[in-house]
């Protein structure tokens, strides 16, 4: 049996620090043309997969048509899918690798720069996957992409551009897995906006300095105040800003959200009011995408699990099951029905 | 030790350099602006107000030079770990 990639070695702590330290500030490590800055790739033991057929093969020796593509949240890479197999407790696995075994889809890790506005490592996200399907050793013929937390946000705005420019790729995702993505906005990003205008805003020096420091926050933190914007018509014209709207749906593929909370009861106010820690559960039924046709999220397509923090969403059993479940309950499936 | 670890490194400390630079700019600006402010009372007192304003000025020449003492040694520390990357970052 052909061990999955995703559960060989554990990211080293230095990875994490930079994938840290790029969320907090990454458009600023970018702009400096910083070594810590993080180049979008699909990474493959802790090193970039160059995109090239021979590459792909030595990284994954039986690839197969179907792509599982798993992307990251703030300030985290591709360890944070991680976790300890149940059924063998001295062995890790992750959803790629469980996706691998069955159905068999091949997993791709992707990491990046998540402090850069989310918009633009949505465009990244789009180039790569193009230039992912066009070195594949074999046609792609279905696509999921599962993105946890920022990394869901990241991966509408991709097939928003993608679908814009008529990517061939964006026709072969048939399912997209959402794991705690703040789709209307995350209240702590929000939260941490209004005091950061507030310290400025008192004439005192010392409120000043710290509100100063707490606007050093990079553009992809702040992004999370809010829907993911995209620009509304393709690449922003260097002189002026380009109008922006919400990034819609992708119609043509399946929408699936996974919530956390923090008790038991979904149904609590406790629960109502911190959702899985960090973002709450979404609105039945989500906001409807501006213009772009109806709603395609569904109550069978959303999913909470009680006891699941933030972070648990991407490295839990039964969240990996429920995947596996809807992969298999909807297998076939043409378009976005 | 390999390329990748070696331009991290050196991101790393320009990092550091750079949140050197950018904390003692920011808390230099707050301390002069509280020095300020304690200062401004005693400008209303006629008498007062010259030799405040020179004892004010005496105190605000040390806290600057203070902090741009600091602020050079960072520059120096910038210019060195540019150096030994093999670029020329001092001018920055």
């Amino acid at each position: 049996m052909v061990r999955p990639p995703a559960a060989s070695g554990v990211t080293p702590w230095t990875s994490w620090a930079q994938s840290i330290v790029n969320g907090a500030v990454g458009d600023y490590l970018h702009a400096r043309q910083n070594g810590l800055g993080i180049t979008m790739a699909l990474y493959h033991h802790d090193r970039p997969l160059p995109l090239h057929p021979q590459a792909i093969l030595e990284a994954y020796p039986h690839p197969t048509t179907r792509l599982c593509v798993l992307v990251h949240g703030l300030g985290c890479n591709e360890g944070i899918w991680t976790y300890r197999d149940p059924a063998r407790p001295t062995e890790a696995t992750s959803y790629g690798a469980a996706l691998q075994a069955d159905p068999g889809y091949t997993p791709l890790f992707v990491r990046y720069n998540s402090g850069l506005a989310i918009a633009e490592n949505g465009r990244q996200l789009a180039a790569l996957l193009a230039a992912l399907v066009e070195a594949y050793p074999l046609p792609v013929t279905e696509i999921i992409l599962i993105g946890h937390s920022m990394g869901g946000l990241v991966i509408r705005c991709a097939c928003h551009y993608a679908a814009q420019h008529q990517a061939p790729w964006v026709g072969q995702v048939r399912r997209v897995f959402y794991l705690g993505s703040p789709h209307d906005g995350a209240p702590l990003a929000l939260l941490s906006h209004i005091a950061a205008e507030v310290l400025v805003a008192v004439p005192n020096p010392i409120t000043k300095l710290i509100g100063d420091i707490f606007n050093l926050r990079s553009q992809g933190i702040k992004d999370l105040r809010g829907a993911p914007l995209v620009d509304a018509h393709g690449h922003p014209d260097a002189e002026a800003p380009a109008p922006q709207q919400v990034a819609p749906w992708l119609m043509t593929a399946r929408h699936y959200l996974i919530v956390g909370a923090l008790g038991d009861d979904p149904q609590h106010l406790a629960t109502i009011l911190l959702g899985d820690g960090l973002v709450l559960a979404p609105r039945m039924p989500t906001t409807p995408p501006d213009g772009v046709g109806p709603d395609p999220i569904v109550r069978e397509r959303i999913a909470c699990f009680p006891r699941t923090d933030h972070l648990r969403l991407a490295r839990d059993p039964a969240v990996c099951q429920q995947i596996r479940r809807w992969c298999a309950d909807e297998e076939g499936v043409p378009d976005g029905g | 030790m390999e390329a990748e670890t070696l331009r991290q490194l050196r991101g790393a400390a320009e990092l550091a350099t750079d949140a050197v630079g950018a904390a003692v700019g920011a808390i230099a600006e707050a301390h002069l602006a509280i020095v300020g402010q304690v200062y401004a009372p005693f400008g209303l007192l006629g008498p007062l107000a010259a030799p405040v304003r020179g004892i004010e000025h005496i105190q605000t020449a040390i806290t600057r030079g203070v902090y741009q003492s600091i602020l050079g040694v960072n520059a120096l520390v910038a210019c060195a770990v540019a150096a030994l990357g093999g670029e020329a970052r001092c001018s920055d």
